[in-house]
């Protein structure tokens, strides 16, 4: 009886320390589910800019990160947040209404609000590359007195005191304490768990669709007339370029205006053709509502004005056939998987 | 009675500390607990403002018509100061050899107005050895002005950071003069930053320990003196006039200040 005790005893002792010394044991419910918060990078992508280094996802902190996008409280008179201009429906842009983005007060922007997917392959980040590094990007629209227009440390007081935030950093970091670091990483979960791979463009790639004849055309005349710019699987090169639009009254300078080089005037980034189904207006600053238009741009509008692109000069030649295919094709590349991602929707 | 008072204390801490606790003011990680001295081979390092003989003082009042001028530039403006804050990073002790003793993670933000949190602070642990020159980035390097989320000196929230062209502002001067009209605000701004070509103003500053050295041992805790002469920044090899430079934000126009500012420090003593 008392060495059965013993035997029992020693089991039971085994089996706790056991447990304790190896945690990795406790099987994985549900193990999809873990998987929604891991970093994405579909295979054949190039290795990302931005890698989430020291800066793990957690379901927790990418909520956290979620909460904050749509927080108005982050705008001055807590009428916008991150989401009003950046709306999933438009792949994060903000809508065909709005040529320019939308501040408080009224205040319209000189830029069309960006799409926000595949961030992490940028090297430089917004129109003009004024941003280095993805988890200091927020700072930006936050104080921009044409958009949020709230001092960054108002921003994070705000956040710090509010009850539904002190649950949510505890949630996420294990404590209540807010700090711009986790602030910033936090964004960066969520912006960078955006990434847009499943068009029907990356389905024929993986052999699980097929072009039609005309979108095959349209592939055909991209290959030969767009891809050096806008290169697959991202269709960017994420490059800074004059693509010879006509100079505006506004005189935008583009990239100068971060680099003061004079090679960059007028320069802006090469953006992705991926999801211009849900994305429009066009360019810097939509100025182009459809992508007839901005097809039309390329055959006979092209401007020489300084810094043009070897490219573009002289404008691309476009059949009336090959433009159809081609807008054929660049339907093949909206992502609706995306734009109806329940992980990136709207939440308060 | 004594459990009486033993609980009325209980209560009174527990309240305290439950007080702090739920204040909402933003916490920050320091990574440098720059008072505290453990091991004799640590050097001191203590930087004083001066504009030549004074020393820098900041003027916090709102209205600037009403400051008085204190100092005055090589081109003979004068002026007050509001506002001067600078990044020394990348700090490094020379070896006679030429080799040198790199300190890790090495980031402070000077504020001429928080001399006593900022302008002394703590290289710890440096190698038992001689040294004949300290040498730093007045700024921020490259890598960290791409890096993502920081803490500490580098947090954004120190108002050291360009939320567009985002990068770090490495020197922030701000003053009064009466040489020009007042704006209804400080109306002398000049702001560094850049860290990209064929604007990068990173600089290194060379402090040489003339007719001195440093000389790091087990029984004393040295100091380095550094005084950081303002004026400099005004004087040579570009001797600015306030009508006609008053505002340098840019990096074209800071390019001058870049450029004068690197012969701002010097070595007052070391003690040992």
């Amino acid at each position: 009886m008392r060495i059965k005790i013993l035997v029992i005893s020693v089991c039971v002792l085994f089996t706790f320390t056991y447990c304790k010394k190896d945690p990795e044991i406790i099987p994985v419910v549900n193990p999809a589910a873990a998987n929604l918060y891991a970093p994405v990078v579909p295979s054949g992508w190039p290795a990302p800019v931005y890698n989430f280094t020291g800066n793990a996802v957690t379901e927790q902190i990418f909520t956290l990160g979620r909460h904050l996008f749509y927080e108005p409280m982050l705008s001055e008179d807590s009428s916008i947040s991150c989401g009003s201009c950046h709306q999933q429906i438009f792949a994060f842009s903000n809508g065909p209404s709005h040529a320019t983005s939308h501040g408080v007060h009224d205040l319209l922007g000189k830029r069309n609000s960006p799409t926000l997917f595949n961030l992490n392959w940028h090297n430089k980040i917004m129109w003009d590359g004024a941003v280095s590094n993805l988890e200091n990007q927020p700072i930006g629209p936050i104080v921009n007195p044409i958009e949020m227009n709230l001092p960054y440390n108002t921003a994070l007081a705000r956040i710090a005191a509010s009850a539904k935030y002190k649950a949510l950093f505890k949630k996420a970091y294990g404590d209540t304490v807010v700090t711009s670091e986790r602030f910033l990483k936090s964004f960066a979960q969520f912006m960078g768990l955006m990434v847009s791979h499943q068009s029907k463009y990356d389905k024929v790639k993986k052999g699980l669709d097929n072009f039609t004849a005309s979108e095959n055309s349209g592939y055909n005349v991209f290959k030969a007339k767009c891809a050096s710019c806008h290169t697959e699987p991202l269709f960017s090169d994420y490059s800074f370029r004059n693509n010879g639009l006509p100079i505006t009254a506004f005189q935008d300078s583009g990239r100068y205006r971060i680099t003061f080089n004079p090679n960059d005037m007028f320069k802006f980034k090469v953006p992705s053709l991926r999801n211009l189904g849900y994305s429009a207006p066009y360019m810097h600053d939509g100025r182009f509502t459809s992508l007839s238009s901005v097809l039309n741009h390329y055959t006979s509008g092209v401007s020489n004005t300084p810094n043009l692109d070897p490219l573009v000069a002289g404008g691309i030649t476009l059949t009336v056939q090959e433009k159809n295919d081609l807008i054929s094709f660049l339907a093949t590349l909206n992502d609706s998987e995306f734009i109806n991602d329940s992980r990136f929707s709207e939440i308060h | 009675m004594r459990k009486l008072l033993f609980f009325g204390v209980t209560v009174f801490f527990s309240v305290w500390m439950a007080s702090c606790k739920k204040d909402p003011k933003l916490v920050e990680e320091h990574d440098h607990d720059h008072d505290s001295v453990e091991f004799t081979n640590d050097v001191i390092v203590n930087i004083t403002n001066v504009a030549d003989n004074a020393i820098v003082q900041v003027s916090r009042d709102t209205i600037y018509t009403s400051l008085t001028p204190k100092y005055i530039t090589a081109h003979g403006d004068t002026f007050s100061v509001t506002k001067l804050m600078y990044y020394v990073s990348n700090i490094r002790l020379k070896r006679p050899d030429g080799s040198y003793y790199v300190e890790k993670e090495s980031y402070r933000l000077i504020d001429a107005n928080d001399t006593l949190n900022t302008c002394r602070f703590v290289l710890k642990d440096v190698p038992v050895e001689n040294y004949i020159a300290m040498e730093f980035i007045l700024g921020v390097d490259s890598t960290r002005n791409c890096s993502g989320a920081q803490s500490g000196a580098l947090n954004p929230i120190n108002d050291m950071f360009w939320s567009w062209n985002q990068g770090y502002i490495f020197y922030k001067f701000e003053g009064f003069t009466s040489s020009v009209p007042n704006f209804g605000f400080h109306n002398l701004t000049f702001h560094v930053g850049g860290f990209t070509s064929p604007f990068n103003m990173i600089r290194w500053i060379n402090v040489p320990f003339t007719n001195t050295s440093l000389n790091v041992d087990n029984e004393h805790t040295s100091t380095i003196y550094l005084k950081a002469n303002l004026l400099e920044s005004f004087r040579t090899p570009n001797t600015l006039d306030f009508v006609t430079l008053h505002t340098a934000t840019s990096p074209v126009s800071s390019k001058l200040i870049v450029t004068n500012y690197l012969d701002m420090f010097s070595l007052a003593a070391i003690k040992h």
